[in-house]
């Protein structure tokens, strides 16, 4: 008897102590269907949260006035927003609340059949596409605020050789959908040998659009252009007779043209005609300046393990990936996140 | 012939003048305050421009005015051209007021603006504010470093203060929207696992970041905000915790990003299970009891 009040005791104990908590465990995994809703403060995907609106109101939604309230799914309930004035009229008909517009940006251009295609907003990885068979592809980012924005769009080709990014700044305003067309990716381009035998084939190659014409400069005494046509799949390749060229340094870039649009000169590869050939690594991609972190990105983790050594003096290991991946000057500072900057691939 | 050899230098005077500026000098930061006249205890605006001929990706610099005369409230790096500050605008007491960052494939045009500094004035005089120095580096792989001009600002400051005005911005839109990553690196904080973080407010600025980190994260309520700085090393190196960071503009509106863990909690680890198993456990036991003892009388 002693022992079944004890344990009645227990239980009544439990239910008291654990029963609500374990309830409220539970009300708390319901809310968690909208990730951080129901905390007060207006999270990711969130319109509001509970009493925070974030400073709207049914007038900054186009209403003419009335309450605005927020849902248990953290989305604006406009329920009680009104709309007056606007003079007589016949009754009849429903009214439907104005819905609110986004603020969206749309690209669309030409890269290279079947490529990937990045953009980056302010530096930042925001969408990856696949272009079509055509080599064309449309994006678009939305929920953005009205501001200022720097805007990079990039390619990488069958190879993952990215192309040079196709910067632009652009002011967007706030409800209004802005079209970006006509964006035309640089072709890549790669060459087979870091250093050529004065007389050898070197062979430059890359992708472009399809059935596109490519011009491939090559810079002597005197700037050599060779126009080559691209394949279906957007493919180009120059195989260049060397002994046209002196010996030394040389670079290389390309461009594209079809039909009637021309893209900008792509990256810069450098060569050198010598007396040996060197054959460049498959992997060339991944030898990219700026990548401190060696995962073949420069990113935000490249700038702030840089920015962790700005202006102080560098540990021996850093010393090392210093002089690999920056301008070898045993130092961090401005030059080297600029050259970050320049390679930048979010 | 005296004629003509004025006429000529003439000429040659009027095109040096017309595009000597434009071909030495052809970038230039400057400095546009929205007042030349002032009252003591009044406050205005000053935005750091820059014209950029060339695309430039990294810049640096100081800014100085008199100390004595103007008084520094506060630095605005909403929708600054800038992406990534290396140094955000802050005032020291050497140097005045430092920066630099970068911007991945660089800006170019007119009006880039980079940051604003509300200044108050405190007594009458004649205030300069300076650009002391300034880096821009060339958006082309090297750093090369581009010419760049100043164009400084005076103000006047006048006594009285029957207008005084006070320079308030409107600001209630979140930061954007962001994605932190956790990774490591042999080269920084000994391979420990740490979080990147960045982001913008269009208007306002971002003030500061706060980070949480929580295995269980309904319970992270209870756990505080710590201010933090991009790159972060985490508490958790086993990352098993949820990690929230948020943004908070220089208004308190605040972002919210999570990162759910690499490696999260097997559902027996829950603390809060367990008491709801026993507390099950116990109402079965109760009831059985019940009607065992029922069953016995």
């Amino acid at each position: 008897m002693k022992l079944d009040r004890l344990l009645s005791f227990g239980v009544l104990i439990l239910l008291i102590f654990f029963i609500p908590f374990s309830v409220s465990a539970i009300t708390v995994e319901i809310t968690a269907t909208v990730e951080g809703c129901g905390d007060g403060l207006i999270g990711i995907g969130e319109q509001c949260d509970g009493s925070n609106l974030g400073g709207s109101s049914c007038v900054s939604l186009g209403f003419t006035g009335g309450s605005l309230s927020c849902t248990t799914a953290c989305t604006f309930n406009t329920s009680s927003c009104t709309n007056t004035g606007g003079g007589g009229g016949g009754g009849g008909g429903g009214y439907s609340p104005p819905s609110i517009p986004d603020t969206n940006v749309v690209f669309s251009g030409r890269a290279y059949p079947l490529s990937r295609v990045s953009i980056l907003k302010d530096g930042q990885l925001v969408v990856t596409t696949i272009a079509g068979p055509d080599s064309n592809f449309t994006a678009t980012i939305s929920g953005l605020s009205s501001g200022n924005y720097t805007f990079s769009v990039y390619g990488e080709d069958k190879n993952n050789i990215r192309s040079a990014p196709f910067t632009f700044p652009i002011y967007i305003t706030s409800g209004v959908t802005t079209k970006i067309s006509g964006i035309f990716i640089s072709p890549t381009i790669a060459v087979d040998k870091s250093e050529v035998l004065k007389g050898d084939n070197l062979v430059i190659f890359g992708q472009s659009a399809s059935s596109s014409e490519v011009t491939v400069s090559i810079n002597s005494t005197e700037e050599i252009f060779i126009k080559k046509n691209t394949d279906e799949s957007g493919v180009y390749l120059v195989n260049l007779d060397t002994s046209i060229l002196e010996l030394g340094q040389h670079h290389t870039k390309s461009k594209s043209a079809v039909s009637g649009e021309i893209s900008e000169f792509g990256q810069i590869v450098a060569f050198l005609v010598g007396n040996k050939n060197i054959f460049t690594e498959l992997n060339a991609n991944c030898i990219l300046k700026g990548d401190v972190n060696y995962d073949c990105k420069v990113n935000l983790v490249d700038f702030s393990i840089a920015a962790f050594w700005y202006k102080k003096p560098l540990s021996e290991a850093f010393v090392i990936i210093e002089s690999d991946k920056l301008n070898a000057d045993r130092k961090i500072d401005l030059v080297d996140f600029s050259i970050m900057a320049f390679y930048w691939t979010g | 012939m005296k004629y003509f050899i004025n006429k000529q230098f003439l000429i040659i005077f009027i095109l040096i003048v017309m595009f000597f500026p434009f071909t030495l000098f052809a970038s230039e930061i400057r400095l546009d305050a929205n007042k030349v006249e002032i009252k003591t205890n009044e406050q205005f605006i000053v935005d750091v421009i820059v014209y950029a001929d060339e695309p430039v990706n990294a810049l640096e610099g100081k800014i100085v005015f008199n100390t004595d005369i103007l008084d520094l409230k506060e630095i605005r790096d909403g929708n600054s051209s800038i992406n990534f500050w290396i140094e955000k605008p802050h005032l020291t007491l050497e140097s005045g007021i430092i920066f630099s960052g970068i911007t991945p494939g660089g800006f170019t045009g007119v009006n880039n603006n980079l940051f604003s500094i509300i200044f108050e004035a405190k007594q009458n005089g004649i205030a300069n504010i300076k650009v002391d120095s300034i880096k821009a580096l060339k958006n082309d792989g090297l750093g090369t470093e581009e010419n760049m001009t100043y164009r400084d600002t005076v103000i006047v400051v006048k006594k009285g203060d029957s207008n005084i005005h006070k320079e308030i911005l409107e600001d209630d839109i979140l930061p954007e929207p962001f994605n932190p990553i956790v990774t490591s690196s042999p080269s920084l904080f000994e391979d420990k696992y740490f979080v990147v973080f960045n982001t913008q407010d269009k208007d306002s600025g971002i003030s500061y970041y706060e980070i949480k980190e929580n295995k269980y994260k309904y319970l992270s309520f209870f756990s505080l905000w710590k201010v933090v700085e991009s790159p972060y090393v985490l508490s958790d190196q086993s990352l098993r915790s949820h990690i929230f960071i948020r943004a908070v503009d220089n208004n308190n509106n605040i972002r919210i990003a999570e990162i759910v863990p690499a490696y999260p909690l097997v559902w027996y680890e829950y603390l809060v299970y367990w008491f709801i198993i026993v507390g099950i456990l116990c109402i079965v036991l109760y009831f059985v009891l019940k009607i065992w003892k029922i069953k016995k009388l």
